[in-house]
């Protein structure tokens, strides 16, 4: 693969089919969040579904039973883009993990972002802090994302260069340690802490309110367009960070920007949704095979495709079997484990990197 | 034997409704305001007439107290004996059943009093709590005076503080039954296991069990507080007179054939009993402390019942 290379897949067919391919997401997670919104433990008509999502344009005004707003405005909704929002986290920083570590393996789980994150939310709860404000529990988590990742790539930079194996390796360890911190401040506290902890951990989308979304939503986006603005250098680091270096990208201090927006964007999930796996890892290689290796179409198309992902995967764990509900992140790998094989099978070449 | 079944106190929470429907006394203090606790207030106007129970220990508590025309919502696990449920013939067609606390089944079924224990999920507490619902948070589980605690706190909230004194007093008579047939007895040594490997010290409902029933817990007697995984060495260290566990019968066989516990006394004795109701978390945990205090002083209990 050479420069000549990259520099194709910039304009053309390819830009095209890449457009196609997020307008078409866009489409889908359109339908599936108002899919999502209409279906639910209590049935609502759609059509009063439809007349509540309406009530909110200004100057519109439909009589709708106040127990039906209240189900879909103020419990349903709110869950629904809390979905897609944390779907859109993972997917993108997925993504652009990926593509930093140079890595199909690197997802925010599997560089210990994920746990770093755990590890900070779960001493905001264990602490009490998340009475004081809604903030403290993604400051924390967020805060734990960093530490975890500066812990881990501190370990793989050695004369300023970071060997992407050490760092995966270190990555893996650090990892296992905050989980078990976690599990050591569990022979700790109170029994009653500690279901809301487990509960919390196991990822879960129940009860979200719009205070979440309100949480959500600027941070992802930040740090969104912040990942956004370094795919440029993304795309050239694919080549090898001497390449880079020689182009005028500052790799290191890219990879500062990158793991700074990587944590904020993950811890900003992470404190809202607990734990919900695969969606990093599986989403940007499905993408990577529809609109190419480009980060400027693939962050977003990334992001998309994990909003979609989780959006179904709640609703799918909400309806399924109730009132019994599933865990969203137990649906993610039970649905996308098994199609990302299928894909992996029909096309060996599936990890076709660049 | 000398056990009297709990039916008298449900007819007294019959009777004692009807009479209070009768003179329309249900609201006499009302309306009143009860802290939960979190410390949150919960103010009612009136009785509760819509009343949704999000967990088992609530279920059993609240279709006791309470007639089931005033209950519209419990978990599945409320219809099945199995799962530790009593009051699965009280649950009605009318009740919406739930696995967990969960918002949208609240809405629908708008209650005038959310019952939740402090493990449940806390965003939908805290939704629920949002939108109006009056939330009472159950937070103690951990003794036997917690669960009666609790029922008198339910009976505080829904006007029947009267059928809930009745069942603590009940309780109270059948303990100190058994408290005096065993005043003279030695106290043997008991230790707890189940097939999880878990046993309880200080602190829980079990061990609140064996000391009303007359035993010793040797893992509360080593300061041991919780429910601890233990391995086998504790068990022989501690060596126990009898062992009990709720793990069932086959588990029994499954430890009293184990040959690294041959050497342990309880073994020895053939002592190895299974006790039923130990999850019971309100009034009924008399059920586990007779049992268990029949197995360890059997001697008195035969000469009771004759």
């Amino acid at each position: 693969m050479n420069l000549a290379a990259v520099k194709q897949i910039g304009p053309g067919q390819r830009r095209a089919r890449s457009l196609a391919v997020i307008a078409l997401l866009l489409v889908l997670l359109a339908a599936s969040v108002v899919l999502a919104t209409g279906m639910g433990a209590v049935a609502v008509p759609p059509w009063q579904t439809l007349l509540i999502l309406l009530n909110r344009i200004p100057g519109l005004h439909f009589d709708v039973p106040g127990q039906y707003e209240i189900i879909i405005w103020a419990v349903r909704l709110p869950r629904v883009v809390c979905a897609l929002l944390v779907g859109f986290a993972l997917g993108i920083s997925g993504a652009a993990m990926q593509g930093f570590f140079r890595n199909p393996m690197a997802s925010p789980d599997i560089v210990g972002v994920s746990a770093g994150a755990s590890m900070g939310s779960v001493l905001a709860i264990t602490l009490g802090w998340t009475l004081f404000s809604p903030w403290l529990l993604p400051a924390s988590a967020f805060l734990g994302a960093l530490l975890a990742t500066f812990v881990t790539y501190a370990l793989a930079t050695q004369r300023g260069r970071t060997e992407t194996a050490t760092l995966l390796l270190a990555g893996i360890a650090v990892s296992s340690f905050f989980s078990s911190a976690i599990s050591l401040i569990y022979h700790f506290i109170d029994d009653g802490v500690l279901r809301q902890i487990v509960y919390w951990l196991m990822g879960n989308l129940s009860g979200k309110r719009w205070e979440h979304v309100t949480v959500l939503f600027p941070v992802v986006m930040a740090g969104s367009v912040g990942l956004w603005a370094f795919s440029r250098d993304l795309n050239v680091m694919l080549l090898s960070e001497d390449e880079a270096s020689s182009l005028g990208v500052n790799v290191e201090r890219t990879k500062r920007w990158l793991i700074l927006f990587v944590s904020l964007v993950t811890g900003a999930a992470v404190s809202i949704s607990g734990m919900i796996g695969f969606v990093g890892l599986i989403v940007p290689h499905i993408l990577r095979q529809l609109v190419g290796p480009d980060h400027r179409w693939l962050l977003p198309a990334s992001g998309l495709g994990g909003a979609l992902l989780l959006v179904l995967a709640d609703l799918a764990a909400r309806t399924l079997f109730a009132p019994i509900e599933l865990r969203p992140g137990i649906v993610t790998a039970l649905i996308g484990v098994p199609f990302f094989l299928y894909l992996l099978a029909k096309r060996r070449e599936l990890v076709r990197w660049n | 034997m000398n056990r009297t079944p709990l039916r008298p106190a449900v007819l007294f929470v019959v009777v004692s409704l009807l009479a209070s429907l009768a003179c329309g006394a249900t609201g006499l203090a009302f309306p009143r305001t009860v802290v939960d606790g979190l410390g949150n207030e919960v103010h009612l106007e009136t009785p509760p007439r819509r009343i949704f129970s999000t967990g088992l220990a609530m279920d059993n508590m609240v279709l006791t107290l309470v007639d089931p025309a005033r209950v519209v919502g419990v978990t599945r696990f409320a219809t099945d004996p199995a799962m530790g449920s009593y009051v699965a013939d009280q649950v009605a067609p009318h009740m919406i059943l739930v696995d967990a606390l969960s918002p949208e089944y609240i809405v629908a079924a708008d209650p005038d009093l959310v019952l939740v224990a402090v493990w449940n999920d806390p965003d939908s507490v805290e939704q629920v709590r949002r939108l109006g619902y009056p939330v009472y948070t159950f937070t103690d589980f951990n003794t036997v005076e917690d669960g009666l605690n609790n029922l008198l706190r339910l009976g505080e909230l829904t006007g029947e503080e009267e059928a809930a004194a009745a069942l603590v007093a009940e309780f109270r008579t059948r303990a100190g039954r058994i408290s005096d047939l065993i005043a003279d007895r030695p106290r043997p040594t008991v230790l707890y296991y189940n097939s999880w490997g878990s046993t309880v010290g200080s602190g829980t409902v079990l061990d609140d069990v064996i000391r009303y029933a007359g035993g010793i817990n040797v893992v509360s007697a080593m300061g041991i507080e919780g429910w601890p995984q233990i391995d086998y060495e504790l068990i022989l260290h501690t060596n126990p007179e009898v062992i009990i566990t709720d793990s069932g019968e086959a588990f029994v066989e499954q430890l009293k054939g184990d040959p690294l516990l041959a050497s342990v006394a309880a073994v020895q004795s053939g002592k190895v009993y299974h006790i039923d109701h130990t999850d019971a978390l309100d009034h009924r945990i008399i059920l586990a402390i007779e049992q268990l205090a029949e197995v360890l002083h059997a001697e008195v209990f035969a000469g009771a019942a004759q």
